[in-house]
């Protein structure tokens, strides 16, 4: 069976830069950064790291929603009413296609209400209103939900690799003609329990976060959404709008080595950088540009530096947009393909806001200021806990 | 290409592999069910909770390396470890084996526990270990490391619907080439703040599934890994037909010839369950307890089922149809096919199909 060529009609995206794609991009190009400490929750360590925050102004809450959605659904929404916008979508238009709903999360489809657990811990009795909040707010479901979408609807969990990851299983959707239309993305909101839990983890930085830099101390996490209209061809075609970039690879492998840290020779990204560049028929020389990763960790950048240098001889523009977000985890990979899609439209990449001193371990010096790109194709890469590394080659539809 | 059932590993309260199921279909051994106290408004609460009994993960992997590995992964990574004994298959290219996983829930007990560190011990003292292993790939992710397993690796959630989800993208790997097996496993974890919200709600002793206007919920736990591939042996227990997801009734015509509901005393489901109409309706929930991902369950008992030519039917009195301890057999004709099908509390349902 011929599979379904699938293009993307829509982008839309919230995040700590701002509130829709529009005005995120000249932020982002233009080196502004926006991160503090935290506002939303409190914590009594000793140093705090500072954050990406979504300022309540960005997020569009201008139709009757339900007054239970979490922070995360509220970020999809905005994100998807931007996207399904730039796709030229009317709401009332969806059931008449077969749309399927796939979006990346970690924090978005947990159960961690802490004021809720803490008087369960003290046999106050609780309501069960943090528990029916959690059970309406799975993002796929809720977004099904919402909009009246008719096809499969699933929450990708691979942490920081699931916004990649549901692009990934988009396309196939809509390749093997389970859907005519998908929604896709990833969202996720800073909370508490997340913030200590990475905290503990010794890898969040007290300073602003430094991809790829020599003296970099670690991530600041941050919150937002990204969403992707992604549609058949033919779909396309007959409502008469543009193809604004093909999903032309998509590849995810398992390094089987820690549960928190990567292959030290990055072997599972290789592969999935590989496998993507094969299934989109492309050289590494035919990609423009790559949007890395980069957290700013030591780890990550070091392994993630090292495979792209190897991979792509030369001196290919990578850039991290982590430096603007901060580490939107189960978000980061589908606002970075919203980010790669748009720098390909625009033909420029953002400087990699933080990069000062070059580090011989990663052997790759990112985008230092803004940079004109050729916008043919281009790699967004995600590696994430447990060991998941995805990839995913966009290119241009002529 | 069709996709096969090569080999399950089951982890639940009936015990662990697929013998374990079938004793507890056939009646001779029962779930391991145990009376919790509970602390609800009105007082202390008995209730019955499922437990999972994991044995023999020693057989697989040296202690040593389980000492930070939770209940949650264990029984993840043993359902994995059986799966691939039961199909006796010798994996030789590691980076051509998939995991596909799913938890209704993901791993709540864990993260509780997580937040315990940090109640209890302070924002300082909160626990990297319980947070590494509170993210929802932490299952799929452990069982990469322990089986050396290199290829796609991803988990799902969608409460209900995940089994579904799970197979979906398993068999998406199969057809596209990127796997030439994956292990698919659903699952959930025990989890004393999942009782406490039965317990304001259910007050029921046994599940009863075919009684659609009371809640007789119990909380269940376990973790059930099938090993997919895309050849059938004659050792394989059946092929995956089809996997579908809508609202309502999931056909009018054409369906399977026998359902398995993932029916477990929700009150809120009772409806849409109710609406199923045949005189091939078929509930399991009894054997292995509550939980979103219970049409994983049931699917382990539909593909021993299509592989064995007969059914496991329960009791059948006061008009309640379960599977109980009391099984007796039907023959199952040549060529049946079975649908497990769950619903969510909105009506929708998840169907994934199976024949011989």
């Amino acid at each position: 069976m011929n599979k379904n060529s699938v293009v993307i009609t829509g982008l839309g995206c919230i995040c700590a830069a701002g509130g829709t794609l529009g005005s995120i991009m000249p932020n982002i190009y233009g080196g502004k950064r926006s991160l503090s400490l935290p506002t939303i929750f409190t914590t009594n360590l000793d140093k705090v790291s500072p954050v990406f925050e979504v300022p309540d102004s960005f997020i569009n809450n201008s139709e009757e929603l339900p007054n239970n959605l979490s922070r995360t659904t509220f970020f999809m929404v905005t994100a998807l009413k931007e996207a399904l916008n730039h796709a030229k979508l009317d709401l009332s238009l969806l059931n008449r296609f077969r749309v399927g709903v796939v979006i990346g999360t970690t924090v978005g489809c947990t159960l961690n209400n802490e004021s809720f657990y803490r008087s369960y811990k003290e046999n106050e009795y609780p309501s069960l209103k943090a528990v029916t909040k959690y059970l309406n707010n799975n993002p796929a479901l809720s977004i099904a939900r919402l909009y009246s979408c008719n096809g499969p609807a699933t929450t990708v969990v691979n942490a920081c690799s699931s916004g990649t990851d549901a692009i990934g299983i988009a396309k196939s959707w809509i390749e093997n003609d389970i859907c005519d239309l998908v929604i896709a993305g990833g969202a996720d909101e800073l909370c508490r329990t997340t913030y200590l839990g990475f905290t503990s983890l010794l890898i969040t930085s007290t300073e602003p976060c430094r991809p790829f830099d020599k003296n970099r101390k670690g991530l600041n996490l941050g919150e937002g959404a990204g969403a992707l209209i992604m549609e058949s061809e033919i779909s396309a075609r007959q409502r008469g709008v543009r193809a604004l970039a093909k999903p032309a690879g998509y590849a995810t492998y398992a390094d089987a080595y820690h549960p928190t840290a990567p292959h030290p020779e990055g072997t599972g990204l290789r592969k999935a950088i590989s496998m993507s560049l094969k299934k989109a028929g492309l050289e590494s020389s035919d990609i423009d540009f790559i949007n890395a990763h980069g957290t700013s960790t030591p780890d990550n950048d070091k392994v993630e530096g090292t495979v792209i240098h190897d991979l792509f001889p030369g001196s290919i523009p990578v850039a991290s947009t982590k430096a603007y977000t901060g580490h939107t985890l189960g978000a980061a990979g589908a606002i970075e393909a919203v980010f790669t899609v748009q720098s390909m439209i625009d033909k420029r990449l953002p400087a990699t806001a933080g990069f000062e001193e070059p580090d011989d371990k990663c052997r790759i010096i990112p985008t230092t200021a803004t940079t004109d790109v050729k916008g043919n194709a281009a790699l967004s890469t995600s590696l994430a806990f447990g060991g998941n590394n995805s990839a995913v080659v966009f290119q241009a539809v002529n | 290409m069709s996709v096969s059932i090569l080999g399950i590993g089951i982890v639940s309260a009936l015990g662990c592999g697929i013998s374990s199921l079938k004793e507890g279909l056939e009646g001779t051994i029962s779930p391991v069910v145990t009376e919790e106290i509970i602390q609800i408004p009105s007082g202390e609460m008995s209730m019955p909770i499922y437990r999972a009994e994991i044995n023999g993960l020693d057989r697989f992997i040296s202690p040593q390396k389980l000492r930070r590995i939770n209940r949650f992964i264990r029984m993840s990574m043993l359902s994995s470890f059986l799966a691939i004994e039961d199909s006796g298959i010798t994996i030789k290219d590691k980076t051509k084996v998939g995991i596909a996983f799913g938890s209704g829930y993901g791993p709540h007990k864990t993260t509780f526990d997580f937040l315990d560190s940090l109640i209890d011990y302070g924002d300082k003292c909160a626990s990297p270990t319980l947070f590494a292993s509170s993210v929802h790939n932490a299952m799929a992710s452990q069982v990469s490391i322990s089986l050396g397993i290199k290829g796609p690796c991803s988990t799902l959630t969608c409460f209900e619907h995940t089994t579904a989800s799970v197979f979906s993208l398993a068999e998406s790997w199969l057809n596209e080439g990127d796997s030439d097996y994956v292990l698919a496993g659903v699952g959930d974890e025990h989890c004393p703040v999942r009782n406490y919200a039965a317990a304001l709600s259910c007050s029921g002793k046994i599940i009863k599934p075919f009684i659609f206007d009371e809640c007789t919920y119990l909380p269940g736990e376990g973790f059930v890994t099938f090993m997919l591939g895309k050849d059938f042996t004659k050792n394989s227990y059946a092929r995956l037909t089809k996997v579908e997801t809508g609202k309502g009734l999931p056909y009018t015509s054409n369906g399977p010839d026998h359902l398995f509901l993932a029916a477990n005393g929700e009150k809120a489901k009772g409806n849409s369950y109710r609406s199923l109409k045949g005189n091939s309706l078929f509930a399991y929930s009894p054997l292995y307890g509550g939980m979103p991902s219970g049409s994983g369950f049931d699917l382990a008992i539909a593909a021993l089922s299509l592989k064995e030519g007969k059914l496991y039917r329960g009791s059948k009195s006061s008009g309640i149809f379960t599977a109980s301890i009391n099984a007796e057999k039907k023959a199952l004709l040549k060529g049946s096919s079975i649908g497990c099908i769950e619903y969510d509390g909105s009506n929708n349902f998840s169907i994934v199909s199976l024949s011989k």
